[in-house]
C-alpha cells in the first residue's frame, strides 16, 4: 500500500467519523422520536462504510462479512422502530 | 497497516479518489441531517451518503480487491443491491410514521391534493411550516389566516 492510498482512506475514516459523530448529536438533540431513528440509521450506514474502508486500509477481506452484518441488522432493526413509532407495537 | 499489496498506480489513484469522494460525501448527508431545520427535510441528508457514498466506497473496495486478489471482487454487490433495495424501505416507513404522528399531534402535514376551500392565493404548505426546532408559542403574535399557517 502506498502512502497515498493510506492517506486517503484516513481522510476518509476521518469524514464518516464525522458524520458518525453529527448523527450522534442529533440522536441526543433531536427533538421528536422519528429524527432519533433517522439518526440510528445513519449511523448503522456510516459504520458499514467505515468498517469497508477499513478493509481497504488494512487489505483483509475479513472486515467484509461484519459489513454485511451490520447491513442486515440496522435494516430490520430501522424497520423495527419505524413500525413502533407508526403502530405502537412491532409484531401485530 | 500492512504493505504487502502493491496496487498500479493508475489503480491506487483511482481506488482514493473514490474513498476521498465517497467519505466527503457521506460527511455532507450527515452534515445535512444536523442542520436542516424539519423532519422531512432531515430524511434528505443520510440519503446522499447511503446512495452515492455507498456506490463509491464500494467501488473503490471492488477495484482494490479485485487489483489485489488476482481475480473480480464482486461480493460487494451483495451489499450493494441489499442497500438498494432496503433504504428506500426503511425512510418510507419512517416518513410514513412521521407524517402518522404529526397528524396525531395536529400540526399542518404535507397532502397529496389541494385542501379545499384554499385559492391559489393562499400560501402552500413548505416543510418549512414544520420547523421543530422553533418555539412557535414565543412568537405568538401571528397573522390570523387559514391554511396550513394555523397551529393549534
Amino acid at each position: 500500500m502506498t502512502s497515498l492510498l493510506g492517506w486517503a482512506s484516513l481522510f476518509a475514516l476521518l469524514c464518516i467519523a464525522a458524520g458518525m459523530l453529527l448523527a450522534t448529536l442529533r440522536l441526543l438533540k433531536g427533538p421528536a422520536a422519528q429524527d432519533r431513528v433517522l439518526a440510528l440509521d445513519t449511523m448503522y450506514i456510516c459504520a458499514m462504510l467505515m468498517l469497508l474502508v477499513l478493509g481497504i486500509r488494512f487489505g483483509s477481506t475479513e472486515y467484509f462479512e461484519a459489513a454485511v452484518t451490520i447491513a442486515l441488522l440496522g435494516f430490520v432493526s430501522s424497520v423495527a422502530l419505524a413500525k413502533f413509532l407508526l403502530r405502537g407495537e412491532v409484531i401485530e | 497497516m500492512t504493505g504487502e499489496l502493491v496496487l498500479p498506480i493508475w489503480a491506487d489513484v483511482l481506488v482514493s479518489l473514490l474513498l476521498v469522494t465517497g467519505g466527503l460525501l457521506t460527511l455532507v448527508g450527515c452534515l445535512g441531517l444536523w442542520r436542516f431545520h424539519s423532519f422531512y427535510q432531515r430524511m434528505h441528508g443520510p440519503t446522499l451518503g447511503a446512495t452515492m457514498g455507498m456506490v463509491f466506497i464500494l467501488l473503490a473496495s471492488m477495484l482494490y480487491f479485485t487489483m489485489a486478489e488476482e481475480g473480480p471482487a464482486l461480493h460487494e454487490i451483495l451489499i450493494a443491491v441489499f442497500l438498494t433495495l432496503t433504504v428506500p424501505a426503511t425512510t418510507l416507513m419512517l416518513a410514513r410514521a412521521a407524517l402518522y404522528r404529526h397528524r396525531r399531534a395536529g400540526k399542518a402535514v404535507p397532502t397529496r391534493d389541494e385542501p379545499p376551500g384554499i385559492g391559489p392565493q393562499a400560501p402552500r404548505f413548505t416543510t418549512d411550516d414544520i420547523d421543530d426546532e422553533r418555539d412557535y408559542d414565543a412568537e405568538k403574535p401571528q397573522p390570523p389566516g387559514r391554511g396550513p399557517g394555523d397551529r393549534p
